[in-house]
């Protein structure tokens, strides 16, 4: 059975501070919410930042954004969709990030304070450049 | 090609058919490429068909078997704006303001507190 994502408590709180600062840094981006089951079944809502789209190999077209922000049980997720030649921006800034748990394309944290919030907003400046590049 | 390394760069293009016969253990991928798809075929003693297939992604070198084989790579992703795995999430109507605003509890206040 799947359950409704949870934004509540610490998690929303952490959600509405960076929701906005985000939006801050990508002044005239579409702001999207998107929603649907994550591997696993538990559904799952991401307010994304900058939309766009790509041609794949086999001639799909894919939608996505650029910058995205969830609650989930425990943790906030922020998803930055962005590589560049040295692969990952989020990998290639996870030194700076804080204290947070790095993926390729994610960065999860519990607390607030626990992230270099500048370094944070460093690389959705970054990753917000890169849709018209 | 034969039992020199191979490099998969970003300069070779979204998709290409490239051929060679690498020693094990030879392929990396770097530059601004997110991985490639590469298919190895056969080996150096009998060229069968078939074989078996593998994602690279950058700084990762490819486990050829001890033989020597045959590469054939069949797609590159380039590093540009990429869709994560993540499962089948899609764009909805709603607006994330009518859905923050729509949040029950009692941290409603907090949400605006957060947002000035």
């Amino acid at each position: 059975m799947t359950s409704w994502p949870v934004w509540t408590g610490r998690s929303l709180r952490i959600c509405a501070k960076l929701d906005a600062e985000i939006a801050e840094r990508m002044p005239g981006r579409a702001r999207i919410l998107w929603e649907g089951p994550m591997w696993g079944g538990t559904h799952l809502t991401i307010i994304g930042y900058g939309d766009f789209s790509y041609t794949t190999s086999r001639g799909d077209t894919v939608e996505w954004f650029m910058v995205g922000l969830a609650s989930q049980k425990d943790h906030v997720s922020v998803y930055i969709n962005a590589a560049d030649v040295d692969g990952y921006l989020v990998r290639k800034h996870a030194d700076r990030l804080g204290k947070v748990t790095i993926g390729s394309a994610v960065i999860g944290f519990k607390r607030l304070e626990d992230v270099n919030l500048d370094a944070l907003m460093a690389v959705v400046e970054e990753a917000n450049r890169r849709i018209d590049s | 090609m034969d039992g020199q390394p191979v490099t998969i760069t970003a300069d070779v293009a979204t998709s290409v058919e490239c051929e060679g016969w690498v020693a094990e253990q030879d392929v990396d991928v770097v530059g601004a490429l997110v991985a490639a798809e590469i298919w190895y075929i056969g080996n150096i003693l009998g060229d069968k068909e078939g074989g078996s297939h593998s994602t690279l992604r950058p700084g990762k070198c490819m486990p050829i078997p001890p033989e020597r084989v045959r590469l054939s790579i069949k797609s590159l992703q380039r590093a540009a704006p990429v869709r994560s795995s993540i499962g089948s999430v899609e764009r909805s109507d709603r607006d994330p303001d009518d859905f923050l605003a729509g949040l029950d509890g009692p941290f409603t206040e907090d949400l605006r507190q957060a947002r000035r």
